[in-house]
């Protein structure tokens, strides 16, 4: 909000420099964003400043206002404007009649006249006091009530009176069905919660909003009726959202008006009205206050601000300050005052907010920092916390980057990776369509990024999230940590005395399996099947200990060409906080082996549909000697092997936890493996070689 | 034959300890462990001839001395200096070959930084719900329906009558329903705001944080603040609390860091100021106090917040708030630890 240094010096004298002004208000929670300087025209320099008033000082979203607030700071003294009695008119009560149909909205209504006048432009004075912050003037009418706006801060509307059917004011909620054209020219349907002044037959203007059209003061208007009224702030909020208006009168009634003041703004209008455009101010005015309230008075301790801030205040200075903050100090309880709360401060409602004039009129700057003397709360990190963090460096360790996506997504993409066919959570007002649902799966956010990167030519993408996703549910949506990878382009690691080589299936599969050891859970296991948005014959899911908590496997081709990608992404999803309650593998020390392990490697030939993991249950059973390992060191098809075969070598680690195995009961072993092997898998053997 | 083990032993050593240059080590080599003639190679055929029951006491005599004649042999090999050729065919100007670590998210780092100066300050760690009630995300935090500072926070509502939370704000009251005094706790997490610019994201993470106790005071606020400052950043700098208003503090504040690019003197981004706006801040409202049953003449307490990815982009110099967002690895390559 735009404030002028020579406006402000109307009601108070500024010995100090604007910088110097400008850190004063800052200081006191008048945030000066800007101290604007500009010409103001014969030399003189124009001075403003932009302060960002916060909700809850509407008192002083005005001239008087700042200027309150600097007289406090300063001492100086503060003037009131002075408007001369206006005396000598005929009684308001012989133009107009005002009634208030419902008082807890409109706690007070106070109108004058002024007849006769001649509608123009208004004095050089005035239209450059409105220009001087940025305002348009209009005519001397309606730049009367913006000044006053500006100055006093209480805003002001003037009908045409002559337009006002019967000269009758009505203030009332709308009825049903009826609309009224506003002074931006849109035709409003009114619904009987909004609160509108109407006059003998239809509404004239929405209360503390905006005026109607029909009622606007014109170039042949010759009688207005200046309305200076309270209206109640939910009411002009409510009001204004629905209809999506937004005006500097709403935007004060809606923070809270002073209900105090209507007569001294209208006073102060008419007066400037009657010199600019000339005309007689009718007197008395019409004044009606059905919600006269008293004045509040907040009991408040000395020693309590003392303790609340860390930092005694003497009484003497806190007394002062709170006078010159408009407040009035009696004495109350032993220890306590009774402190009248002016009627323009209605933000100040207990002691706490006393004790914030104090803070804020000393300035926080005399408080001293000080670190509070606590027990540990002994909460550190939880396991959970410690364990996410380990799975988080294991996926760093292995080469994969971290993202951090929105949590909204669209619709199309919610449906792609929501296997269950749930209802996707939805936003009701979204910034954008592509935004407007909560994500079930990290998936469609990692997609994004692997398009994204693909297209600023960066080839290899190895990326993994960490984040919250959303299913419907009642009564609130369940969330859930899951934890998504998404692997393209070359395999790690990449180095000049490597092969070349893509990435495929079983990166995604291993970045699944480093999860698992990482976070020492028992083996994972992975089983086909079909899943929606993953390629046929390459999708897994992913178990522990029997439950499912993921997938992994190839990105399925039409889901990619949604994202624009045009090569093959493999990844998969889990679900962190499930896989955190399984079990965990390993919390307890197990010996070393006090005996050597004899190893045997064997090269198979298999069939092609023979799958590793039925090898491994083979030889794991074939018995008697315990088996350490299995693992597959070369697998290949092609040259020298039947056709429909495939080559595959392992390696069988023999270890017998009590004793050194004897080289024959190994060789026997292994001959029961090779004839197990070849009966239930139909595997011959290319050649066993000792080791 | 194992007097014939011994004297190979003494006689290897001799030596061994006589060859001065690699030839003469060569030499020593071939004696022992040739093919055809190598006094060792002798010693296992002949091992073959020995009867079963005093093999393996043979046996093992001659494999400790193999033993010894091959480590001795493989450190001359160690402490001879390579030929000249052999250097050259190394090229090790090239690369080296390792598994790259990934990039760890900036914003990932930044809040683990701020969680550990909390933690070592000895705060629990809290968290809630992204997705809240109006109670949690307002009305118990001091903004009734209809409010005007409702509109300081945009909201994106969810079905249901639910919305985004658009701050950290509702784990205060989360963990004060749950707990009774002392409570020291941060929150960090993600929060949603329907704004949308170089500066403002919709999506973005805050910290939050709540002490409660008996003689809790704004100084103590204002302590805490500095301290955490002047850790994140890594310096020296000052605090400055102004006044401000956050429904759920009073007093409240505002806090800002005297610049961390030109130390106070003013530069562009300060506005010239010599402050830097860090978050808000404020002595718990009684009225947040009575929402959860806390007695408000009994504890004191503060509250404060602030925006990590501000911190990031103050810390890492970054102008686009977009930028974390879309995981460019071209970006998220340049924040190592």
């Amino acid at each position: 909000m735009k404030f002028s240094h020579a406006w402000l010096e109307d009601y108070v004298t500024i010995a100090e420099d604007p910088d110097r002004v400008a850190q004063r208000l800052t200081a006191a929670g008048l945030t000066v964003d800007a101290v604007e300087r500009g010409a103001a025209g014969k030399g003189a320099e124009e001075v403003l400043y932009d302060i960002d008033i916060f909700t809850n000082r509407p008192d002083c979203m005005n001239h008087i206002g700042v200027a309150r607030e600097y007289a406090a700071l300063s001492g100086s003294a503060l003037r009131h404007p002075v408007t001369p009695p206006l005396a000598g008119g005929p009684p308001t009560a012989q133009s107009a009649t005002v009634a208030i149909e419902d008082p807890a909205l409109c706690r007070r209504y106070s109108a004058r006249c002024v007849l006769g006048l001649r509608v123009g432009p208004s004095p050089e004075w005035l239209r450059r006091r409105l220009e001087s912050i940025g305002q348009r003037p209009i005519n001397n009418v309606v730049d009367a009530t913006n000044f006053v706006l500006w100055e006093i801060g209480h805003p002001l509307h003037p009908f045409d009176l002559d337009r006002l059917s019967e000269r009758r004011v009505v203030v009332r909620l709308a009825r049903s069905g009826e609309t009224m054209t506003t002074l931006d020219g849109i035709e409003r349907a009114l619904t009987p919660k909004m609160l509108v002044i109407a006059d003998a037959r239809v509404p004239v203007a929405l209360a503390g909003i905006m005026g109607g059209r029909a009622s606007e003061i014109a170039d042949g208007t010759r009688n207005v009726l200046l309305e200076s009224a309270w209206f109640d702030p939910v009411s002009v909020r409510r009001t204004a959202r629905a209809l999506g208006l937004r005006t500097e009168a709403s935007h004060r009634f809606e923070r809270g008006a002073d209900p105090e003041a209507t007569l001294q703004a209208l006073d102060r209008a008419a007066s400037i009205i009657a010199e600019a455009a000339g005309g007689t101010v009718t007197d008395p005015p019409i004044d009606l206050y059905p919600g006269r309230q008293p004045a509040r008075v907040v009991s408040f301790r000395p020693a309590r601000a003392g303790a609340l801030l860390g930092a005694p205040i003497e009484e003497p200075a806190m007394r002062g300050a709170l006078t010159r903050l408009s407040f009035a100090v009696a004495d109350g309880e032993p220890g306590a005052w009774r402190v009248t709360v002016p009627a323009f401060r209605d933000d100040v409602r207990r002691e706490a907010d006393l004790i914030e004039e104090l803070a804020r009129h000393q300035g926080y700057d005399g408080i001293p920092g000080r670190l509070p003397l606590l027990p540990d709360d002994g909460g550190g990190r939880t396991l959970e916390e410690r364990r996410i963090a380990a799975a988080r460096r294991g996926l760093l360790a292995a080469g994969l980057s971290e993202a951090i996506n929105y949590a909204m997504i669209d619709r199309e993409e919610c449906l792609l990776f929501d296997e269950e066919g749930g209802q996707p959570v939805a936003i009701e007002n979204p910034l954008q369509a592509q935004a407007s649902f909560l994500r079930p799966s990290l998936l469609p956010g990692l997609l994004r990024n692997v398009s994204h990167n693909l297209n600023h030519g960066v080839s290899g993408c190895h990326l993994f999230e960490v984040g919250t996703v959303f299913r419907r549910a009642t009564p609130v949506p369940g969330e859930r940590r899951l934890l998504a990878w998404l692997l393209t382009g070359r395999g790690l690691p990449v180095h000049w005395s490597l092969p070349r080589r893509e990435v495929d299936v079983h990166d995604a599969r291993g970045t699944a399996e480093v999860l698992g050891e990482v976070l020492g859970l028992p083996p994972l296991t992975f089983s086909s099947d079909r899943i929606t948005f993953l390629a046929a014959g390459s999708a897994l899911r992913v178990a522990v200990g029997g439950h499912v908590l993921g997938v992994a496997g190839e990105i399925a081709f039409p889901v990619l060409q949604r994202y624009g990608i045009d090569r093959p992404v493999f990844g998969g999803e889990v679900d962190l906080d499930a896989l955190l309650l399984e079990p965990h593998g390993g919390r307890r020390y197990s010996p070393l082996p006090r005996y050597p392990a004899a190893r045997r490697d064997l090269a198979l030939v298999v069939d092609r549909s023979v799958r590793f993991e039925a090898i491994e249950r083979v030889v794991r059973a074939a018995g008697p000697v315990p088996i350490a390992a299995v693992a597959v060191f070369d697998r290949y098809q092609g040259a020298g092997l039947p056709p429909g075969h495939a080559g595959l070598a392992i390696q069988v680690v023999f270890q017998h936890p009590e004793r050194t195995l004897e080289a024959d009961e190994v060789q026997r072993a292994q001959d029961s493996i090779v004839a197990a092997l070849g009966a239930k898998l139909g595997a011959r053997l290319r050649g066993a070689q000792q080791e | 034959m194992i007097d014939r083990v011994q004297e190979i032993r003494r006689q290897f050593d001799h030596d061994f300890a006589a060859a001065r240059d690699p030839a003469a080590v060569e030499e020593v080599r071939v004696r022992y462990l040739g093919r055809k003639a190598g006094l060792m190679t002798g010693l296992l055929k002949d091992l073959r001839d020995v009867p079963g029951d005093r093999r393996a006491e043979l046996g093992k005599a001659v494999n400790d001395l193999k033993a010894h004649v091959d480590a001795a042999l493989s450190q001359a090999a160690a402490r001879r200096a390579p030929a000249e050729a052999e250097i050259s065919i190394l090229d090790l100007s090239l690369p080296g070959r390792a598994q790259r670590p990934g990039a760890p998210h900036p914003i990932t780092q930044v809040r683990e930084r701020v969680e550990e100066i909390f933690l070592d300050m000895g705060y629990a760690l809290e968290s809630g719900p992204q997705v809240e009630t109006d109670r949690y995300n307002f009305e118990a935090l001091n903004i009734p329906p209809n409010h005007p500072a409702r509109d300081m926070q945009d909201t994106f509502y969810v079905e249901g009558g639910l919305l985004l939370r658009t701050h950290t704000s509702p784990v205060q009251i989360r963990t004060m329903e749950k707990r009774r005094p002392p409570v020291k706790m941060v929150a960090i997490g993600m929060v949603f705001r329907r704004d949308s610019d170089l500066t403002h994201s919709p999506v973005f993470h805050q910290v939050e944080g709540l002490v409660v106790d008996e003689g809790i005071t704004f100084a103590h606020l204002k302590g805490t603040l500095e301290h955490f400052c002047r850790r994140v950043f890594e310096r020296d700098l000052r605090l400055r609390l102004r006044p401000s208003y956050f429904p759920f503090v009073e007093p409240g504040a505002e806090y800002d860091i005297s610049c961390i690019f030109c130390g106070g003197s003013g530069c562009r981004p300060c506005k010239g100021s010599g402050w830097i706006e860090i978050g808000g801040a404020g002595m718990v409202h009684p009225n947040v106090f009575e929402n959860v049953g806390y007695d408000p003449e009994r504890y004191t307490g503060f509250a404060f917040g602030l925006g990590i990815e501000r911190i990031a982009m103050l810390r890492y110099g970054i102008d686009d708030i977009r930028l974390f967002y879309e995981n460019d690895l071209r970006f998220l390559s340049q924040f190592p630890a």
